[in-house]
């Protein structure tokens, strides 16, 4: 159903945020080069776990109707993120490497990328392990890059060819901690992630 | 020569088949082929949809085990381009069973919910709900958001996994395509929008697959495995084979007629415009009286009625003023329709409709050759060869060996399993074998489900196949029957629609509209498919002018006999279009000899003799005796459209014998022309059918090798056979 896709879409998307700290202070939008994003990343490769609430609303504009939930996410680095939806209906979807697994009160579906052929959804995939290796130079391929004021950033996706969003917005709190997330769908629904309470555990020194 | 023409139109009828429009009297149905009973069952696998999937075998060029993916990503693109270039072709295509890209079959389906199944509790109901809710606040496409709209219980993966059984096939799907990985290859289930019939339409769809499978990435080759590619690669065989027949059947006939005008005997063309005029006055008379005619009656009818071409070369080479020449030929004639006659009675429609071609044209043609030749005798008399067969030892060996060795026919067992004329290239039987292997599928068991209530007839064929462990397909498995329905819908109403209305948040109100017209109160009535609200999509593979069929799949001995037990009008294709040789070898049993009494009953008027009347038989068994030894001896098949190519030794081989018989005994030198007009008729046979033995596909094989070597022994046994008995016998 292409849902795996949008799944590790979504999971990427989250994991972005608890990567990327830094606050930038300038105010027009400005493009983020590989070494600028680089940096940022570089300091979040010390994090091994992050826990963090959020308060989701998908708005579809036709329908005029807003979609509330709200859920904790926690990341396990470098493979792993727990995505957990407690209201208004509890749905935990968990990435793990290539497998993501969604538990709904009728059991479990199963997305392998093993296990499923579909190029599209496979993409999906591929984002998602971009975004969990932290690559930098992976990221800065894929997407355009830019600050659109000290703690905003703008990805948009160099592929014309993008079917779900139109580009994706991160908004850092003054502690480095990403307080919004912000999704431009290409049907013109939105979706707007506020995360609260995070709290970071470090890896050990070697 | 009269073979040629004939052998010439055959193969114009067939080689215009598909390059000409088809005019309202001609049929090329395979009904003709079975009593009415049978051509209604065997019509069901024309009509229902349902019979109109094939499968696609396409090897890819990519690893599908390669971790990255990229064997499949080659496929999906392949499958994709197939759906949208050929859409226009393709009623179904599910490339992964990607519920998505079969719009109208969800819909239906998803609006049937509360007919199919009972409302679930109000809690669950808002459970449900609230996790639809859920699932759609996260970012995703919007083509997901309106089918989570229609489906707030999951009621898709239901319809996935019954569509999966569907299949009914021993394979499993990786990730939703059936492959075999250590092949390389996967089966793609592709529904056509049109009949096998259509043949034409299928080759171009063939030629595109083809092309696009060279031209693209990741097709390393492409095969094909279903009633529409075989219905094609059946006809493109004969197309073939008769294009390559009738280029050696032109040359033949243009090195005959070359002959004739060389030695100064054209005066035998003269009876070629005679049998045109003829065989166009039998095909207007064919269609007068049966309303069409079939394809296969202008096939081999012009080959029977051709044997009128005997008489008037017999005439024309001996003398057409003599009345003792047209006595032999009067007594020839009535042996040839002797056996039509008989034929004509028969249960087949081909066959009663073939002999009456053959029948009409024959007297016709002779008749009008009777008329002109003693009108006009000079226009048509010829000079007879200086041709004499002078008696060899080791011929009338040879005649005699064939005459005994006509017993051994009975050593070859004739083939009745149609699936030995079915023409399959290298490529197709590979297809097949590997689907065989791969796929274990066995050809299921149809019935047409009562017209008056077919859910619920299909509902009790379900209930015993399950009794008895076998699969079943039918409605029933996707829409319960009406009395189920309405106690579904009952509990919709009572949990909807009475008393106490439950309350809905305006989100799931808004979210859910598309759902909540599917369980409006004012439409929650039962759906009776063969009623004025019509066929849902997903039951429409099983639907056609008002009936529905439904499949059992009996997989052992004992089952099928149960099943048989269980409901007589079962059947597969593959035993309907066996009922066709088997009743044709049941009739032939009693009209053959019924034939050979009622033509040595002629023989024995004419002759008062037995023993001659006898002898005059003898080039008939010569014929069969040389073509049975040939069989054995290199494993030749004898299948019943060998039995039609022997009908026709049966009709000419009489003949000879009479000619043959009344110049021995007459001692009349002037009929010395016989052997002339023997030898020119057989050998115009000869080279009319001869080259039908270098066909590929199996019917046009047999009746080549049948018409071949009958001929052949005919031949030896008019010649030498019969002179050489005779002179014994008598002591001449």
């Amino acid at each position: 159903m292409g849902l795996g896709k949008k799944l590790a879409k979504i999971c990427s998307a989250l994991v972005l945020p608890g990567v990327l700290a830094p606050v930038f202070a300038a105010a027009a939008p400005q493009v983020v080069s590989v070494t600028e994003l680089q940096k940022a990343l570089i300091l979040y490769h010390s994090i091994s776990r992050l826990d963090v609430d959020f308060k989701q609303t998908k708005t579809l504009k036709d329908m005029d109707l807003k979609l509330d939930s709200d859920g904790h996410l926690t990341l396990l680095l470098p493979h792993r993120v727990e995505w957990k939806i407690l209201k208004p209906s509890p749905l935990d979807v968990e990435l793990e490497k290539d497998k993501i697994t969604i538990h709904t009160s009728q059991g479990k579906q199963v997305f392998s990328q093993a296990e499923n052929p579909s190029a599209k959804d496979r993409e999906g995939f591929q984002t998602l392990l971009t975004w969990l290796k932290l690559d930098a130079a992976e990221i800065s391929a894929k997407y355009n890059v830019t600050r659109t004021d000290a703690r905003t950033y703008r990805f948009e996706s160099k592929n014309p060819a993008e079917q779900m969003l139109k580009s994706l917005q991160m908004k850092l709190s003054p502690a480095g901690h990403v307080s919004e997330l912000y999704f431009d769908e290409v049907s013109g629904d939105e979706v707007k992630i506020v995360f609260s309470k995070p709290k970071v555990v470090y890896k050990k020194a070697q | 020569m009269n073979r040629i023409l004939c052998a010439l139109l055959f193969l114009a009828v067939l080689t215009g088949h598909n390059a000409t429009a088809k005019p309202s009297w001609f049929d090329e149905s395979h009904d003709i082929f079975l009593t009415q009973d049978l051509a209604r069952q065997a019509s069901h696998y024309r009509d229902f949809p349902l019979f109109w999937w094939n499968f696609i075998i396409v090897d890819v060029e990519g690893d599908l085990t390669a971790s990255d993916g990229a064997g499949w990503d080659q496929l999906g693109k392949i499958c994709a381009q197939l759906g949208e270039e050929e859409a226009a072709q393709i009623r179904k295509l599910p490339c992964r069973f990607d519920l998505k890209s079969l719009q109208g079959l969800t819909r239906d389906w998803l609006r049937d919910l509360p007919r199919r199944d009972p409302a679930p509790g109000l809690g669950t109901l808002q459970d449900r709900m609230g996790e639809t809710l859920t699932k759609a606040s996260m970012p995703m496409d919007r083509a997901l958001i309106d089918l989570l709209r229609l489906d707030p219980l999951n009621s898709l993966q239901d319809l996935k996994t019954r569509l999966e059984k569907r299949m009914q096939m021993n394979l499993t799907l990786r990730g939703g395509y059936m492959a075999d990985l250590p092949r390389k290859r996967v089966l793609l289930p592709l529904q056509f929008a049109f009949s096998p019939a259509d043949s034409a339409a299928s080759g171009a769809f063939q030629q595109r697959l083809k092309a696009r499978c060279k031209a693209g990435d990741g097709c390393r080759s492409i095969g094909y495995f279903g009633p529409h590619f075989s219905t094609h690669e059946n006809e493109a065989q004969i197309t073939k084979d008769v294009d390559t027949v009738s280029w050696i059947g032109m040359l033949a006939l243009a090195v005959l007629v070359g002959f004739i005008l060389i030695t100064r005997r054209h005066h035998l063309l003269s009876l070629v415009p005679i049998l045109a005029v003829s065989i166009v006055a039998t095909v207007a008379a064919t269609v007068a009286v049966f309303g069409k005619i079939h394809g296969l009656t202008i096939a081999f009818g012009p080959g029977l009625v051709g044997l009128a071409m005997d008489y008037g070369i017999h005439a024309a080479f001996l003398n057409p003023r003599s009345k003792a020449m047209w006595r032999s030929n009067h007594i020839g004639l009535l042996t040839s329709v002797a056996i039509m006659v008989i034929l004509g009675v028969s249960r087949i429609p081909l066959l009663r409709q073939l002999m009456f071609f053959s029948t009409f044209g024959l007297c016709f043609s002779y008749a009008a050759f009777f008329v002109a030749m003693r009108w006009r005798p000079a226009w048509f008399e010829a000079q007879p060869y200086q041709f004499t067969p002078r008696p060899l030892g080791a011929v009338n060996f040879v005649s005699i060996v064939f005459l005994f060795s006509s017993l051994l026919f009975f050593a070859n067992p004739i083939q009745l399993d149609v699936q030995h004329l079915n023409f399959e290239s290298k490529a197709t039987v590979e297809a097949r074998e590997w689907f065989v292997e791969f796929v274990g599928i066995k050809s299921p068991y149809l019935v047409i489900e009562d017209e008056k209530a077919p859910l619920e007839g299909s509902s009790g064929e379900s209930q015993w196949a399950a009794a008895q462990g076998m699969a079943y397909e039918g409605i029933s498995a996707y829409l319960p029957t009406l009395a189920v329905q309405d106690a579904n819908l009952k509990t919709w109403r009572q949990s909807l629609c009475t008393g106490d209305r439950p309350v809905f948040t305006q989100a799931q109100l808004k979210f859910f509209a598309p759902f909540w017209k599917f369980v409006d109160c004012d439409g929650l009535i039962p759906l009776d498919p063969s009623g004025p609200q019509g066929v849902p999509d997903y039951l429409a593979d099983f639907h056609h002018g008002g009936r529905f069929v439904g499949l059992f799949f009996p997989q052992t001995d004992a089952e099928v006999a149960a099943l048989r037990a269980h409901e007589p009008r079962a059947t597969t294709p593959r035993e309907i279009f066996s009922t066709f040789p088997r009743i044709f070898l049941h009739e032939l049993l009693w009209m053959v000899p019924l034939a050979v009494i009622l033509a040595l009953s002629f023989l024995y008027y004419y002759y008062r003799h037995a023993g001659r009347a006898a002898l005059a038989m003898v080039p008939f068994f010569t014929g069969v005796g040389c073509y049975a030894l040939v069989s054995l001896l290199f494993g030749l098949p004898v299948s019943f459209i060998s039995l039609v190519g022997l009908l026709m030794i049966f009709g000419f081989s009489l003949d000879y014998g009479v000619f043959v018989m009344d110049f021995l005994i007459f001692k009349d030198e002037k009929r010395s022309g016989v052997w002339s007009a023997l030898s020119f008729c057989c050998f115009a046979t000869l080279a009319g059918f001869a080259p039908l033995v270098f066909a590929r596909h199996p019917v046009l094989k047999d009746l080549g090798h049948a018409l071949l070597w009958g001929s052949l022994g005919t031949y030896i046994g008019s010649l030498w056979g019969v002179p050489w008995v005779f002179k014994k016998v008598w002591r001449v």
